[in-house]
């Protein structure tokens, strides 16, 4: 059976969305924050929170776009009930805005998204470098090896010294 | 092709950002009959949209930014 003749019997049941009672969802109650200022406050404190930035600059320094980082957090937000959509998709700039201001202080370097990206078929990205150096840890550490965090330097090789090889020839001296 | 929401909103309020930071000068007909200055008011400019929080919002955290370091913008 191929992939895609296995996510068609996987998919829902039409009409399966109705199944559920009207309400039993934070989406279907009135939002925690009706107004995009209100939003705007929500999202200021929760984005300048101490763990809150400590979490994000991990995220940044991955390689994650900002713009996709600000799409989940408000569609997190929504799912939850903090706001509805359309006052999730008008705060979605702020929150960039401020990730960015964010990433300015801690001093990472990220992409905002918009960038063009010039594909360079030779070169890795540093986040594929680190996430695979992470999974080599990982297996590893499960072989139960020691991981050493910075390679030794290999030892110097001893210079050896030229042997003079004894004259030949003709007019060689002995 | 599937396309982020929230790129397309930044690029379009970053765009309207740089716009409304731009003032436009509107020329003053002051001779002829139909003497008028086509400059709006004041409360006609004055925006209470919730999209012009956002830009409002959007331009303070800019100037902070501008103030951390030079950005370029």
């Amino acid at each position: 059976m191929s992939v895609f003749e296995e996510s068609m019997f996987n998919a829902p049941i039409p009409g399966q969305g109705l199944t559920e009672e009207l309400g039993s969802t934070p989406w279907q109650h009135p939002p925690q924050y009706a107004t995009v200022d209100e939003a705007m406050n929500f999202y200021a404190e929760r984005i300048m929170s101490p763990n809150f930035k400590e979490d994000i600059t991990d995220v940044m320094e991955l390689g994650v776009p900002l713009t996709t980082l600000a799409n989940a957090l408000q569609l997190g937000a929504v799912m939850q009930g903090k706001h509805t959509i359309d006052v999730g998709v008008l705060v979605t700039p702020v929150i960039v805005e401020m990730l960015s201001y964010v990433g300015d202080k801690a001093g990472v370097e990220y992409s905002t998204g918009l960038e063009k990206e010039d594909v360079d078929p030779n070169k890795i990205k540093d986040s594929h470098i680190a996430l695979a150096m992470q999974k080599v840890k990982q297996k590893m550490e499960k072989a139960g090896e020691t991981v050493e965090d910075s390679p030794t330097e290999a030892e110097p090789s001893q210079e050896q010294e030229p042997v003079e090889e004894a004259p030949t020839g003709l007019m060689a001296r002995r | 092709m599937i396309t982020n929401p929230a790129k397309n909103m930044y690029s379009k309020a970053l765009s309207d950002v740089r716009k409304k930071n731009t003032k436009k000068v509107e020329p003053v007909k002051k001779t002829g009959l139909l003497q008028r200055n086509m400059q709006q008011s004041s409360e006609e400019t004055k925006g209470n949209e919730p999209y012009d929080n956002v830009l409002d919002a959007m331009n303070q955290i800019i100037t902070e930014r501008k103030k951390l370091k030079n950005v370029s913008f």
